[in-house]
């Protein structure tokens, strides 16, 4: 599998997991995942908005304009019913990954 | 459904693509503000903030457009920036636009239009299985010359004559070969029938059929039954099977068509059947209503059904055992010789000599060569021989000519087609070179060559397409019109079928790939090329350029003839318009009866004659009324021979047209008197016989000054000539004048005037159309079912009998005028390109001193001999047309001076023209310019 592929796919995942815990604006998303994984990822704007795009047409995701903590105007994102059947489908096959690559990792 | 949320949303995206982009400018901004304010937080002074927060998020064109990509519409979205571009591009040429969709248009239109007509002739099948197994019998017997025939004749070289028709008795034989060879089906077309249902008249072509007829060709009836071998026996009940498309006409439903009576020529017939749709008949393009059995013959005609020397039954043959062919026509043959009495061999050792044939124009069309001059060595022909034709088209009759006409037109309209193809290959790529530097500049800006061969080939699209649809616009509307013009030339014949969308398809298809290729060129040139170098310089050329004044010349060539066809067939129209007619052209209505000897006997001929005649002198608006025996104009003659007295000149046999006529027919018609008295009550059956000339025939066969009063004698009988008439025009516009004399209908007994119709000429003034209302009514009163055929006025009679060079003359017209503008297109785009190339030089020579004149002279010159080639090649190809054009002149030679001068002046003023133009804008540049614009 491409690395980009791979990447690109976990981000996606990443951001709908993010945004299970509430709705943010891009920046709060990409500083959310930052913090939580202990800052073993820096998420890319050039990888963000596209996959938050992605996300967006195909309806895991809905976008408005809304306002910051500090009252700025922002495009905040929020999960759809869709998106939230997304994370379940793609933990599943995330966790059958990480098994198999351990197993590999174990035993070989 | 959430793929259908998802389409949704992705078009939605593609609707509102600016605001999309602006929505993501101001997100971006947003991220970038909250960014900035963080790390100021972070203490960071203003100016590092923001430089941190620029580097973090990178480059912000490339991230909108790979979030734009992320909706994976991004070719659509493209595509739409690529017809919004190409949409500007065609607005700019609208004139370039407009003639290329226009060309296009007409010939994909017409190529299609006549192509659909071209296989509904060519290509259609007659509706039945297996019908490659069908063959039409030919026959070739010695007794067909003597016989009275209806069918067509052929005369073959060695004074053999072929038919297509054959006796009842040789039908019998042929059915009896069924074991051996398969099916052989007779048939036989009721010519002139008067067919009359639920007491209105309802006419149609009807035909006899043998009783295998229909289980031959395997035809099961729609309900009903069919017609089957224990109806056509003599005796048998008079049934009829009507079409699909006649039952539609007059019957409402089913319950009412069959067990009604059908009335035809007075007899009635009892309908069992209705065929199926599509079924319409075994002729080629020829639709029977309805079929009556063979064994009826002699109801419906004059004569009895095994009268041997009556030829009247076309044979075809369904092989459906597996023999040869020549094994089939073996047995057909023997078959043949059994059915005709041995006394036809010795009638045709006598009749071996030269001799010439009599012409009696009566019935079936008899195609009269003179054959005695063929004396071929080595052994003589069989003289019974069986051929066969193709039979899975159904039996044809008409359509030869028609068809050399038809491919003529086919040719041009492919032509036609073929010039648009390149006229717009040609454009486009004259307008692709010169719009080179464009292209490279936007390949030098970063842009994909996919993207800049993308958009000249959407450009391309849009032409072809457009012309497409233009061309389906013009095939629907011009067909119907090709179709409404052919069926006034050529009658009976049903050429409607469907239109044939592979054609059109085709066509279009056709442009597109020429759009396409040419389109294309110019992009893959200009990616081939150095960028740098493509910007520089102007004066790349493209190979194909040098094959472009060849297809200028083919275009001048391909207009110069058809330009050459058209004013050659103009000018016999207009020598067809004003042919001295010796009769009156305005006000003159005539008619024909058809009289079946089953109706009238002949004496009962001259009473209906005088009852007709009585009651139409009545009408109101009728000056004068008489009656003939033969209608004018009609190709049909009669002729005598053997003009004997001793007054006439020693002379030839020279055939003689005559018309017998009723007592008013000089008045009627306008004929006028160069000597002596037209007829007069006096000259009756007991007095002498009188007879009127005309000027040829005094010529021809009289020395002395005025042959008044002389005699001459024809067929057995003496006559007085009375009379000397200006030559008149008989069956033809136009026919040569030849000698023609008028018999005087009150003196030739009923036996002598046998004839099939009985024509009748009125004297009118008033409304025609009113007036041929109160004829048919004053007919109908008299009797309700004689066919009334061709009511007309003698000026429709002529107009119609040129209507066939008026058609050629309009069509001709049509795509000369289509030719001239595809080679003004042509040259005008070509000379603008190298123009275009020239500047440069142009520029230079001016900057030297050169005058205008000097400068393009050398344009000029090379435009001049284009042109002079073009014109060379199409008058050249004169040779190959005029062949075909000749039948459709008259009074025109095909090489003649006077259009061969219009014609190359206006083709070189107009070629001249279009030279000229973008030569003088050319001259418009300051000599400055064009050298700095490099």
């Amino acid at each position: 599998m491409n690395q980009n592929d791979l990447l690109q796919g976990t981000l996606e995942l990443l951001i709908l997991r993010v945004l299970a815990s509430g709705e943010r604006h891009g920046y709060g998303i990409a500083k959310r995942i930052e913090q939580v994984s202990g800052n073993t990822f820096l998420v890319k704007m050039g990888s963000l908005y596209p996959a938050l795009n992605r996300l967006e047409s195909k309806a895991y995701v809905n976008s408005y304009w809304g306002q910051t903590d500090t009252g700025r105007k922002a495009k905040i994102y929020a999960l759809t019913d869709d998106g939230r059947r997304q994370i379940e489908t793609e933990t599943n096959l995330w966790d059958g990954y990480v098994n198999g690559i351990n197993r590999i990792l174990k035993n070989a | 459904m959430l793929w259908i949320e998802q389409l949704i949303r992705k078009l939605r995206h593609l609707t509102k693509e600016k605001s999309f982009n602006e929505e993501l400018d101001e997100e971006m901004n947003a991220h970038l503000e909250i960014m900035i304010e963080e790390n100021m937080k972070d203490g960071m002074s203003p100016e590092k903030a923001r430089k941190e927060a620029f580097k973090r998020f990178g480059n912000v064109e490339a991230l909108k457009e790979s979030c734009d990509e992320s909706w994976g519409v991004r070719i659509l979205s493209d595509l739409n920036q690529d017809l919004k571009f190409a949409t500007r591009k065609i607005k700019k040429h609208f004139l370039f636009s407009i003639a290329a969709v226009l060309s296009l248009g007409i010939g994909i239109g017409s190529v299609t239009a006549l192509f659909s007509i071209f296989n509904t002739v060519r290509f259609q099948t007659l509706p039945v299985p297996e019908a490659e197994n069908l063959r039409e019998i030919r026959v070739i017997n010695p007794r067909v010359r003597s016989a009275a025939t209806r069918g067509n004749t052929q005369e073959l070289p060695g004074g053999r004559r072929m038919a297509n028709v054959v006796n009842y008795r040789t039908l019998l034989e042929f059915q009896k070969l069924s074991p051996n060879i398969g099916e052989v089906l007779g048939f036989a077309e009721i010519n002139g029938s008067g067919i009359r249902v639920n007491e209105q008249s309802a006419g149609a072509n009807a035909m006899m059929v043998s009783g295998n007829f229909f289980s031959g060709l395997q035809v099961d009836p729609l309900f009903g039954r069919n017609i089957n071998v224990n109806d056509d026996k003599m005796g048998a009940a008079q049934v009829a099977v009507i079409s699909y498309n006649y039952w539609k006409q007059h019957f409402s439903d089913k319950t009412t068509a069959v067990g009604s009576i059908l009335y035809l020529n007075k007899i009635a017939f009892e309908i069992i059947g209705v065929l199926p749709e599509g079924f319409n008949g075994p002729l080629h393009v020829k639709k029977i209503g309805v079929y009556i059995p063979l064994a009826m013959q002699p109801l419906v005609h004059d004569l009895q059904l095994m009268n041997e020397t009556h030829f009247w039954i076309s044979p075809i043959v369904r092989l459906t055992t597996p023999i040869t062919e020549n094994a089939a026509k073996s047995y057909l043959t023997e078959a043949l010789e059994r059915s005709l009495p041995i006394e036809s061999l010795q009638i045709s050792n006598n009749s071996s000599g030269p001799r010439q044939v009599i012409i009696e124009s009566r019935g079936g069309i008899s195609s009269t060569e003179n054959s005695s001059s063929n004396v071929s060595s080595g052994p003589p022909p069989p003289l019974f021989e069986v051929r066969f034709l193709e039979g899975k088209q159904g039996v044809m009759n008409q359509t030869d000519r028609f068809e050399i006409y038809f491919n003529i037109l086919i040719i041009t309209a492919s032509l036609i087609l073929l010039a648009a193809c390149s006229n717009l290959a040609g454009m486009l790529l004259a307008r692709g070179i010169a719009s080179k530097g464009e292209t490279t500049t936007k390949l030098a800006l970063g842009a994909g060559k996919i993207r800049v061969m993308r958009q000249s080939l959407i450009e391309s699209a849009i032409l072809s397409i457009s012309g497409g649809i233009l061309g389906w616009l013009i095939l629907l509307l011009g067909k119907s019109t090709i179709l409404k013009t052919y069926s006034s030339v050529y009658r009976n014949l049903e050429l409607d079928g469907p239109n044939d969308y592979r054609v059109l398809l085709f066509g279009i298809a056709a442009t597109l790939l020429a759009g396409f290729v040419f389109g294309i060129t110019p992009a893959i040139q200009s990616y081939r090329t150095n960028l740098i170098e493509g910007m520089r310089s102007k004066n790349t050329r493209i190979r194909w350029f040098n094959v472009g004044p060849l297809f200028v010349s083919s275009q001048i060539a391909f207009a110069t003839l058809l330009i050459i066809c058209t004013l050659l067939v103009s000018r016999s129209i207009h020598h067809l318009n004003n042919i001295e007619l010796g009769y009156a052209k305005e006000n003159v209505m005539s008619f024909q009866l058809v009289i079946h000897s089953s109706v009238y006997k002949p004496t009962q001929i001259y009473s209906l004659m005088n009852q007709v005649t009585d009651s139409l002198s009545m009408l109101p608006g009728v000056s004068s009324v008489s009656s003939s025996d033969v209608p004018l104009l009609s190709g049909m003659r009669r002729t005598g021979q053997n003009i004997v007295s001793m007054e006439v000149k020693e002379t030839e046999d020279i055939p003689v047209r005559t018309l017998t006529v009723t007592e008013h027919f000089l008045d009627t018609v306008g004929m006028s008197l160069v000597d002596g008295r037209g007829f007069l009550p006096t000259d009756t059956p007991e007095s002498e016989p009188v007879v009127i000339i005309n000027e040829t025939f005094a010529k021809t066969f009289f020395t002395t000054p005025n042959p008044i009063n002389k005699h001459f004698r024809l067929r057995n009988r003496d006559y007085r000539v009375v009379g000397i008439v200006k030559d008149f025009k008989y069956e033809d516009l136009r026919m040569e004048n030849g000698p023609a004399i008028l018999l005087c209908a009150s003196q030739t007994p009923p036996n002598r005037f046998r004839t099939k119709r009985l024509c009748f000429q009125l004297k009118t003034h008033g409304d025609d159309l009113q007036m041929a209302k109160s004829i048919t009514e004053a007919i109908r009163k008299i009797d309700s079912e004689v066919p009334l055929r061709n009511l007309r006025t003698i000026e429709t009679k002529y107009s119609d009998s040129i209507s066939r060079e008026k058609f050629a003359a309009s069509l001709l017209f049509f795509f000369s005028a289509i030719g001239i503008i595809l080679s003004f297109i042509g040259i005008y785009s070509l000379i603008s390109f190298t123009v275009n190339q020239r500047l440069r030089d142009i520029g230079i020579r001016r900057a030297l001193g050169a005058n205008f004149q000097q400068s393009i002279a050398f344009i000029f010159k090379s435009s001049m001999v284009m042109i002079f080639i073009g014109l060379l090649i199409g008058t050249a190809t004169m040779a190959i047309v005029g062949k075909h054009l000749t039948e459709y002149l008259y009074e025109v030679e095909v090489w003649d001076a006077y259009t061969l001068i219009i014609t190359g002046a206006s083709v070189f003023t107009i070629s001249a023209f279009a030279t000229i133009i973008p030569s003088i804008r050319a001259s418009r540049i300051h000599p400055m310019d064009t050298l700095r614009y490099e």
